[in-house]
């Protein structure tokens, strides 16, 4: 569980959020929306542990995560996914090894049956010797979602993860999201200023304004 | 662009090979003539016996320096404070001794050197002459750490802030560090690396004053002794072949990263920080960079109270050839730089054929390059007048780093940008002036400071081409060293040290104001 309390973030005398307050249940869906420049990445990156907030806490599975001016828990203790805006594959490791390197904790049997059921999920299983500049965008984005879910993560965050895909690969990734998501149970915090796609992830549908997150239906 | 004008292409490719290809043909021209009349010299260019031990411990002292400055420079950039911060200054301070010649380095750890005798003296322990290998080893790491240390830096700025954060997500702070930072930022580092073993390859001033015998001092050694320019290209050839299988590597990723365009913030805009033990081994690193900052500022200072200041005055003039000098070398590296950067970011046949050429400069060692200059201004004698000589020297030797850095700019370029500047373009020279030359402007800036700090301290090549009467401060200096570190030569590295200074603060700040404005 996620949950964050009188969440603000501040850089430079500009407020990006204020007074936040969002709760995510285990297995729950929520699609957070919101113009350029709203906070969306931002409010992803409070979460993950890769900024620091102004103001509020943060608690993930019940443990005081991030406080005001200060990371108590560090990413990788989060158990989350992150699923970037760009790939953000590294490009000196093959694609297998782009997956391996998150679970380095577990028993090396153990970490290639998930990374090769995390490739075959996303099918890309044909790839994993590849290194990420020889594939194309879709497959990028495949292999970025793959790399999110082999580790069995409690919560997954996705920021923006289909932008710049045509139509067709953007609802066939999308199908594919919330297959992973529904089988493995697990807590999806869904960024996009796509309203189709926020329909289309499920659960709660909230909005960014103004640095504040508003609900705004649910599926 | 600017490479599809015909008269650019015209000029560019002129400029480039009367400046750097004039000496190098002059050099082995008579080379072959030498080995046409006596073929038994070529024995001079396959090292054997003592100039193979030579080449040994020349690459022995190079390769041990790299390295040290590779594992300090790496270390001390992971935990310096970003320069936009409040401790922003004194990351700048740490980069000053890089205005500073080798000797100028030399002298003053030779001055605490002595200090630290006379202080163990007293407790009855003695310690060792500082002299020889280790020494040498010492001082170079000293003066190309601030250099490895601002590679490192720049290797950071180009990695894209994502990847670190990626890896943050499912491994702790040092899996993020061997993992990713490092070998993302590795090509960069390696080709600082490179750069410091060619830098410290080609200068002889530190191994002089520590009384070890390298393969640069044997060039000079040699020339001194028989006069003979074709002697000392054939026995040049072995350091050549060493310096260029080095540079090659080096020169792209190292022009690439000083290029970075202003917007990748790179692994400072990540949470990534260094684990507790890394950084405390980082700050270690940093220690030793304030070290040398501390040590110059004191040994220095400390060191004027003998100063014999009518020799200071006596040096205003060379203060002034220096600066003279530095002036000259900037205008022909900037012209050289704006001519032949454009050929050299083009990836056509006379644009790599340019970059080669453009390369072989570098990997020449001072005396080398000194003498070529020479024999080019023999060949053109009516054109080159014995003033013009030395900046067309420093040319030869230093404006290549200003041509590969704008060639990379050049190439990383926004396309779209250029070609929208064209079609938008009303007035003749609105393109080259608002759009061109701005875009370049921070790199050229970059490109300039770094070639006069170069000239300011040169001394390999100008001992061959200065004219009588016309000896710059670093000269001066290196004369003066030979007779022991007194507090006139402190006085007047003070002296170099202001001028470095004058010359570096408002390159620096017009780069930065550029850099920042993108």
């Amino acid at each position: 569980m996620i949950e964050c309390s009188a969440l603000a973030f501040s850089v430079g005398g500009r407020t990006i959020l204020s007074n936040l307050e969002l709760t995510v249940a285990d297995g729950e869906c929520v699609a957070v929306m919101g113009r350029s420049g709203a906070g969306k990445t931002t409010l992803l990156r409070l979460v993950a542990g890769l900024a620091v907030p102004s103001e509020g806490t943060i608690r993930v599975n019940g443990e005081v995560a991030s406080v005001a001016r200060s990371i108590r828990m560090a990413p990788s203790r989060r158990d989350i996914g992150f699923v970037f805006q760009a790939a953000a594959l590294w490009p000196h490791m093959t694609v297998a090894q782009n997956l391996l390197y998150g679970m380095a904790d577990l028993p090396r049997g153990e970490a290639r049956r998930r990374m090769m059921d995390a490739l075959d999920v996303c099918r890309v299983a044909e790839l994993a010797l590849r290194l990420p500049q020889q594939l194309s965008g879709g497959e990028q984005r495949r292999v970025a979602l793959a790399r999110a879910i082999a580790p069995h993560p409690r919560h997954l965050l996705m920021d923006e993860p289909l932008t710049s895909l045509d139509a067709d690969l953007r609802s066939e990734l999308l199908q594919l999201v919330c297959e992973i998501v529904r089988s493995q149970d697990t807590a999806l915090v869904y960024v996009t200023h796509d309203e189709t796609e926020a329909r289309t992830v499920g659960g709660r549908q909230m909005c960014l304004e103004n640095g504040l997150l508003v609900t705004s239906g649910s599926a | 662009m600017a490479t599809s004008n015909r008269w650019w292409r015209l000029s560019g490719t002129v400029a480039a090979l009367a400046v750097f290809g004039l000496p190098l043909v002059a050099l082995g021209v008579d080379a072959i003539r030498s080995l046409m009349v006596n073929p038994s010299l070529g024995h001079l260019a396959i090292p054997s016996g003592r100039t193979l031990v030579l080449l040994v411990r020349s690459c022995a002292l190079a390769g041990a320096t790299a390295v040290l400055c590779l594992v300090a420079g790496t270390g001390a950039s992971l935990v310096l404070p970003p320069a936009s911060g409040r401790m922003g200054w004194l990351r700048m301070a740490l980069f000053v001794p890089m205005v500073i010649p080798p000797y100028v380095h030399a002298l003053a750890w030779m001055r605490a050197a002595e200090w630290l005798r006379r202080v163990v003296a007293v407790v009855d322990i003695r310690l060792p002459a500082f002299q020889g290998f280790g020494a040498a080893l010492w001082v170079q790491a000293m003066v190309y750490l601030p250099l490895a240390t601002g590679v490192a830096l720049a290797a950071w700025s180009m990695i894209d802030p994502q990847l670190v954060d990626a890896a943050l997500m499912r491994g702790s702070q040092d899996r993020a560090l061997w993992r990713v930072v490092l070998p993302l930022g590795g090509p960069v580092l390696l080709s600082g690396t490179l750069l410091v073993f060619v830098l410290c390859m080609g200068d002889l001033s530190i191994p002089s004053l520590f009384s070890v015998n390298t393969y640069a001092l044997e060039l000079y050694a040699h020339f001194s002794a028989t006069g003979r320019i074709s002697d000392v290209t054939l026995l040049a050839v072995p350091q050549v072949l060493v310096c260029l299988a080095a540079l090659i590597p080096a020169i792209r990723s190292i022009s690439g990263a000083v290029s970075a365009p202003a917007t990748m913030e790179g692994v400072t805009h990540s949470v990534w920080r260094p684990s507790r033990w890394t950084r405390g081994l980082c700050v270690c690193a940093v220690c030793l960079l304030s070290l040398d900052v501390v040590g110059l500022c004191v040994s220095l200072m400390s060191g004027l109270h003998g100063a014999t200041w009518v020799a200071v005055v006596d040096a205003a003039p060379s203060a002034w050839v220096s600066v003279r000098l530095a002036f000259f070398a900037c205008v022909l590296s900037m012209i050289l730089a704006i001519l032949a950067g454009p050929l050299i970011s083009n990836r056509s046949r006379l644009g790599q054929t340019l970059c080669v050429l453009i390369l072989i400069p570098l990997a020449l060692p001072g005396p080398v390059a000194g003498t070529g200059a020479l024999l080019a201004n023999s060949v053109v004698h009516s054109a080159w007048t014995a003033q013009v000589a030395p900046a067309l020297l420093m040319a030869f030797r230093f404006a290549p780093f200003a041509c590969l850095m704008i060639g990379a700019r050049l190439a990383r370029a926004d396309v779209d940008a250029m070609e929208a500047g064209r079609v938008f373009e009303r007035r003749r020279g609105d393109w080259m002036f608002h759009v061109w030359l701005p875009m370049i402007l921070p790199v050229l800036a970059a490109a300039l400071l770094l070639v006069a700090l170069l000239v300011v301290g040169e001394v390999g090549g100008t001992l061959m081409v200065m004219p009588p009467g016309q000896q710059p401060l670093s000269i001066t200096i290196y004369n003066y060293l030979h007779y022991g570190a007194s507090g006139t030569v402190s006085a007047l590295c003070l002296a170099l040290f202001a001028a470095a200074l004058l010359l570096t603060i408002p390159g620096f700040l017009s780069w930065r104001r550029a850099w920042r404005s993108g």
